[in-house]
């Protein structure tokens, strides 16, 4: 039940926030600077909740998606407040920088092996017996704190604390702490940013050959 | 750093037991007859059923769970179950138990499609039946959900779906028998077929939360496996090939916390589910196909070295000799009306042989269901076998994509095969 609530929530925040990436477009009518993010996020609930046979839209994502973990949803939170703020209140720059490279790689490490590439599974660590995985993440939260990455920080030490109250319906830590969700989101945004840091770059190699 | 210490401290959550629980000896009939019986479980409709599994109940019925509709991967097709009444040869009318419907709206996921299920009685003495969905793809994007009743089957709870795989929860998928562990936690014998293909054991806790989940192998070579426990430490598991011709065999020493790579043993199989059991006195059975290639024939086999080598004890289903003839409906009817006797009580003849037409025959004129060009070709497969308290063995398995059906044989016509064919 917690874990339809966290995924309702989850996805209300991933479409409120393209619903306001869309309203600051100038192509939408009406456009605005800031995200209304209330007004939105309760249509955006109705219509996730509502029953459009032959399923919820959020039965539909649920089953597509399987459930969000927390880091997920505390993610989205932070996005949707930084839309509405100071980003840097939210996100460190470093932070902002070297999370979504950092979140791929570690996808990258983990995924192949816990799909059966090779004998060790990685997922497996993520059980009953995680105390190690557990400690791991709280030395990193502690970690990400002293280095100001107060989000991550966050995200992670909620995440501990819903997977010692089993909030979610698996007992995996591991799906506690990421998800392929948020995965694609930041080896989404690693991409952009290498495109066009690689445009700026050959921009700035153009400007200087004509110089 | 309190937080961190609170949720990372150890033996908050359950402790992870290495020792599989015995088997209870069967009360043993030293000198009743050999007896084998069978029996057609389904009606005629739907017309595909498939993937049948059979618990024994404490008051003596026997419960047996399939999955049925138009075809094996359609979005009609339920999880239906009948019960057998204590000394009975035929089976009650069969019903639904799970609807891709009912399922979405238990668990809040999305359902299209459902398949194999599995039913076990729990140490509690709660009937369970853990069965297969899809959302989207083929079966290789397969999640797990769980029915639970309290009674028996009178009344189910909700279903809920079963967290095994990091990815989307994809690629989880169940067919053996389950085995239980000396702390009250359940074994499942599951698979996994995305990317790769291979044999794992999903924990549960009697409370139907998922403990862990143990890789029994890794690679794209092993599919569907079978676990016979040993002792509490040891145990043996029989796997079904992904791309060989040969059964594989796994083994474990520490309760199935760690299994050594499988190898490959003297048991053909073309790359379909097998049954086996272990019997008193350390002997394995098997129930497979023992050939190389296609499902004609569905065998009882035995081991006397843990399951490296095997032999035929018995044949249940032989139409070998049809291999790589063409068959047409008229030779499929003739052969089966043969045999119409020996299936034992269920459907109508005509609506056995219709059905059967039907599904063992492709190119089938839609209009008139007449042959035509039509190309027909028998099939026996995913054996599910067990024992009960009696001691008598039942076996189910989806005969001729139409039917499940059900033998029963006793102790003394085990015996009779082994002395036979020694």
């Amino acid at each position: 039940m917690t874990g339809f609530a966290i995924d309702l929530c989850g996805w209300g925040l991933l479409l409120c926030l393209a619903l306001a990436g869309l309203q600051r477009s100038r192509r939408w009518p009406g456009a605005c600077g800031k995200c209304r993010w209330p007004g939105n996020m309760l249509l955006v609930l109705v219509l996730l909740a509502a029953p459009f046979p032959p399923a919820r839209p959020i039965e539909m994502m649920r089953g597509l998606f399987a459930g969000l973990s927390v880091t997920t949803v505390v993610m989205l939170v932070a996005l949707l407040l930084a839309c509405n703020g100071s980003r840097r209140a939210v996100f460190a720059k470093s932070e902002e920088g070297y999370l979504p490279p950092l979140i791929t790689v570690v996808a990258m490490l983990f995924h192949p092996p816990a799909l059966g590439l090779g004998p060790v599974d990685p997922y497996a660590w993520g059980y009953d017996d995680a105390h190690v995985l557990a400690l791991t993440v709280g030395a990193l939260a502690l970690a990400a704190w002293l280095a100001s990455w107060r989000m991550s920080a966050l995200a992670l030490v909620l995440a501990l604390t819903a997977w010692r109250l089993r909030l979610l319906a698996s007992p995996n830590l591991w799906d506690y702490l990421f998800d392929p969700l948020l995965v694609l989101g930041a080896l989404g945004v690693t991409c952009v940013r290498a495109v066009r840091h690689m445009r700026a770059k050959s921009r700035a190699g153009h400007s200087g050959a004509a110089a | 750093m309190l937080l961190t210490a609170w949720a990372g401290w150890p033996g908050q959550a359950g402790e992870v037991d290495g020792r599989f629980a015995l088997a209870v000896e069967p009360v043993s009939v030293e000198d009743a007859p050999p007896r084998l019986t069978s029996a057609l479980i389904n009606a005629a409709q739907p017309l595909r059923v498939h993937a049948p599994s059979i618990v024994a109940l404490p008051d003596g019925r026997l419960f047996a769970t399939w999955f049925g509709g138009t075809r094996e991967g359609a979005t009609d097709v339920n999880i239906y179950a009948a019960y057998r009444a204590a000394d009975e040869l035929a089976w009650g009318p069969q019903q639904v138990i799970a609807s891709p419907q009912q399922t979405t709206r238990d668990t809040g996921f999305f359902t299209r499609k459902l398949g194999n299920p599995v039913a076990l009685l729990t140490p509690g003495g709660e009937l369970w039946v853990i069965y297969v969905s899809v959302t989207m793809g083929g079966w290789a994007t397969s999640q797990l959900n769980l029915l639970r009743s309290p009674d028996l089957g009178q009344h189910w709870r909700p279903a809920s779906r079963l967290v095994t795989s990091p990815f989307f929860n994809l690629s989880t998928l169940v067919k053996g028998v389950p085995v239980f562990f000396a702390n009250g936690d359940i074994g499942v014998p599951v698979y996994h077929e995305l990317a790769g293909k291979f044999a794992e054991l999903l924990v549960l806790a009697p409370t139907g939360e998922v403990r862990r989940k143990i890789r029994m192998d890794h690679g794209r070579r092993t599919l569907q496996p079978v676990v016979l426990v040993q002792d509490t430490r040891r145990a043996v598991a029989l796997m079904r090939t992904a791309s060989g011709t040969r059964a594989w065999r796994g083994e474990t020493e520490d309760g199935g916390l760690h299994w050594r790579t499988p190898q490959e043993t003297t048991l053909a199989n073309p790359n379909s589910a097998l049954a086996a059991f272990r019997l008193g006195d350390g002997r394995l059975l098997a129930v497979a196909n023992d050939t190389e290639d296609q499902r004609l024939r569905l065998s009882l086999l035995v081991s006397e070295d843990e399951g490296w080598h095997w032999r035929a004890i018995h044949r249940f289903e032989d139409r070998q000799e049809s291999f790589g003839q063409t068959l047409t409906p008229a030779s499929i009817r003739a052969a089966t009306l043969d045999e119409l006797d020996r299936l034992g009580p269920g459907p109508e003849a005509e609506a056995v042989l219709a059905k059967l037409e039907r599904n063992l025959c492709k190119n089938l004129d839609e209009q008139d269901g007449r042959e035509g060009e039509a190309d027909c070709g028998w099939q026996y497969d995913y054996p599910y076998i067990i024992q009960d308290a009696k001691g008598d063995f039942h076996l189910v398995y989806t005969w001729n994509r139409s039917f499940i059906r059900h033998i029963s044989f006793n102790m003394a016509w085990l015996r009779q095969r082994l002395e036979q064919t020694q």
